[in-house]
């Protein structure tokens, strides 16, 4: 599975000011500023709930601040959506409508290949070409649900890819596969960064994802950190992040975190228990 | 034995028939979306809503169409803003909206017996009764829903599958809900005169579920349900011609047939694929078909 030069345009820079968002309650997001450069690929770490999807969202304009501005290449985002590529999570598709991949790929352009039903063949020509650099070659005419967890993230992913995006937002694009397609995922995305787009991704995978990520935006509320994993991996960061104590072990380049500290420091008696604490969301509903 | 072509003699009868082959192909149409948006209720709710819409019309002495189409319309454009904002429970706010329409309808009946039979075709259809207005009506509504559905596929499409993502990308969703939301209105008072109000929810929804049974592909779901519907429509007049039934319920029950034959034609593929793939296949035997 390669990337070829084709998909990738150069990046595009991506600045929260002050951005505060709220869905009729209190902060979802709290003054958050932010600064993601051109080419950056860049982890959003957090507990569920801490506002991973809200700050995409508001990324995608499809959330509007209650204050703050958001800038892409230096515009309000309604008027830079021709940069952007969108991958959701993959729990919010209809599995069950009537969709083939390439109807699903064709989308991405839906607004540029006109209106009617039919599609120039030199565009699915081209959405072909992509869905085989992706791996899925063969597979335009199954429906969506018939493939892979790995497969069908890959298929979201091309849709997103079709667009030619300098600017590639994915909402938990590891969530529910398995290693060897995360692995493929993850240097996909690599590839797509070494040819210039800017990449933002939503993760709760601390040690399976984040670690590899050269940046990471550590995400409660309010922006708690940020920096490489070397940097942000830290205990008393982390234990904020999640309030919980969570433990990071460093092994040469390699940091890992574990969430049963041999001993519980004692200014965390009385904090949320420890056994879910690091990867609250497969305990927690949305 | 019954002359099979007999009824072609008749002037009204292939009136109607053309009429009921268009309402039928049209509810087929919109109903694809009507099915993928989950808008069943929606359909069921407006076609009553426009009932009263008609018969104050007629209290107020104006055209069928122009009253039962202004009333469609805001009907289907109210139901369509309560559902986006989605403050109050959808379906509760429906239901209020149009049965209170339709009651409004019923009211002013029983309170003036003498126009009680102008309405029966409006409530059950009565497609042997199709004027020249009414088919002429039916023939442009299809064209014009026609080509609508087709003039904006992409963005329909998109915004039905995946609305979210679909703004981000440039469709403009709110538009396009709208869109369909007068679509489906047009369609219903279009249909109304042929397939009566208490049927047409289920003329839009059948053929929809049967396409769906019958492929994966969203542009040949719209193929197949517009036919289906059109076949339903053909053969249910066809037959409540000799059965001498209402028009409206024999074409529903002509779709309800093909449903269980499309559901139970599904079910054997499946079973038939599970096979195939639980048997190592042998050499040179066809691949099982998609």
């Amino acid at each position: 599975m390669a990337a070829g030069s084709a998909i990738a345009a150069g990046g595009a820079q991506l600045e929260f000011r002050g951005v505060t968002c709220t869905y009729d309650g209190p902060p979802v997001l709290q003054d958050v500023t932010l600064r993601i450069e051109p080419g950056q690929l860049v982890g959003l770490v957090g507990p569920s709930g801490s506002g991973k999807t809200t700050f995409l969202k508001a990324a995608l304009g499809l959330v509007k601040p209650v204050a703050g501005t958001i800038l892409v290449d230096g515009q309000p985002v309604d008027r830079r959506r021709a940069l952007l590529g969108y991958v959701p999570q993959v729990e919010t598709v209809d599995w069950a409508f009537p969709v083939t991949v390439e109807e699903v790929v064709l989308m991405g352009r839906a607004t540029q290949l006109g209106p009617w039903p039919w599609t120039s063949r030199r565009a699915r020509a081209e959405a072909r070409g992509l869905l085989a650099r992706l791996g899925l070659a063969g597979l335009e005419r199954r429906h969506i649900r018939e493939l892979s967890g790995g497969q069908q993230q890959r298929v979201f992913l091309a849709r997103a890819l079709f667009r030619r995006p300098r600017l590639l937002l994915l909402d938990e694009p590891t969530s529910g596969v398995d290693i060897r397609t995360r692995h493929e995922i993850l240097h996909l995305l690599a590839e797509l960064q070494a040819q210039g787009t800017t990449i933002v991704l939503s993760t709760h995978e601390l040690n399976a994802v984040a670690t590899h990520l050269p940046y990471l935006v550590c995400l409660n509320r309010r922006v708690i950190a940020h920096g490489p994993p070397a940097i942000v991996f830290r205990d008393e960061i982390l234990s904020r992040l999640y309030h919980a104590p969570l433990h990071v072990v460093r092994e040469g380049d390699v940091a890992v975190v574990i969430d049963h500290p041999w001993r519980a420091p004692a200014e965390h008696n009385g904090a949320a228990e420890s056994g879910d604490a690091l990867e609250p969301e497969h305990y927690r509903s949305r | 034995m019954p002359n099979l072509l007999e009824p072609f003699s008749y002037e009204f009868f292939s009136r109607g028939l053309l009429a009921a082959v268009l309402a039928g192909g049209l509810c087929g149409l919109v109903g694809v979306y009507v099915v993928l948006r989950h808008m069943s209720y929606i359909g069921h709710g407006l076609s009553h809503s426009i009932f009263g819409g008609a018969v104050l019309g007629y209290v107020l002495h104006l055209n069928f169409y122009i009253a039962a189409s202004v009333w469609g319309v805001l009907s289907a454009l109210l139901i369509n803003e309560t559902v986006r904002r989605r403050r109050i429970g959808a379906d509760a706010a429906i239901g209020i909206v149009t049965t209170a329409s339709f009651a409004l309808g019923v009211a002013i009946i029983s309170h003036a017996r003498q126009f009680t039979t102008n309405f029966e075709a409006a409530l059950f259809g009565n497609v042997l009764g199709v004027s020249r207005e009414d088919l002429l009506v039916v023939a442009a509504t299809a064209l014009g829903c026609g080509l609508v559905v087709l003039l904006a596929y992409k963005p329909l499409l998109f915004a039905t599958f995946d609305p979210e993502v679909a703004e981000v990308y440039g469709v403009p969703t709110a538009w396009m809900d709208a869109l369909l939301a007068l679509v489906l209105a047009a369609t219903i008072v279009a249909a109304m005169q042929v397939l009566g109000v208490t049927l047409i929810a289920a003329a839009l929804v059948i053929p929809a579920v049967i396409a769906r049974q019958l492929t994966h592909s969203f542009g040949w779901m719209m193929l197949l349900s517009t036919t289906v519907g059109a076949l339903c429509g053909a053969i249910g007049i066809y037959l409540s011609y000799f059965f001498d039934v209402a028009s409206g319920a024999t074409v529903v029950l002509v779709a309800a047939g093909l449903f269980v034959l499309s559901g139970l034609y599904a079910d054997l593929r499946r079973a038939r694929r599970q096979r195939a793939r639980a048997q190592p296949r042998q050499q040179g035997a066809p691949a099982p078909l998609d």
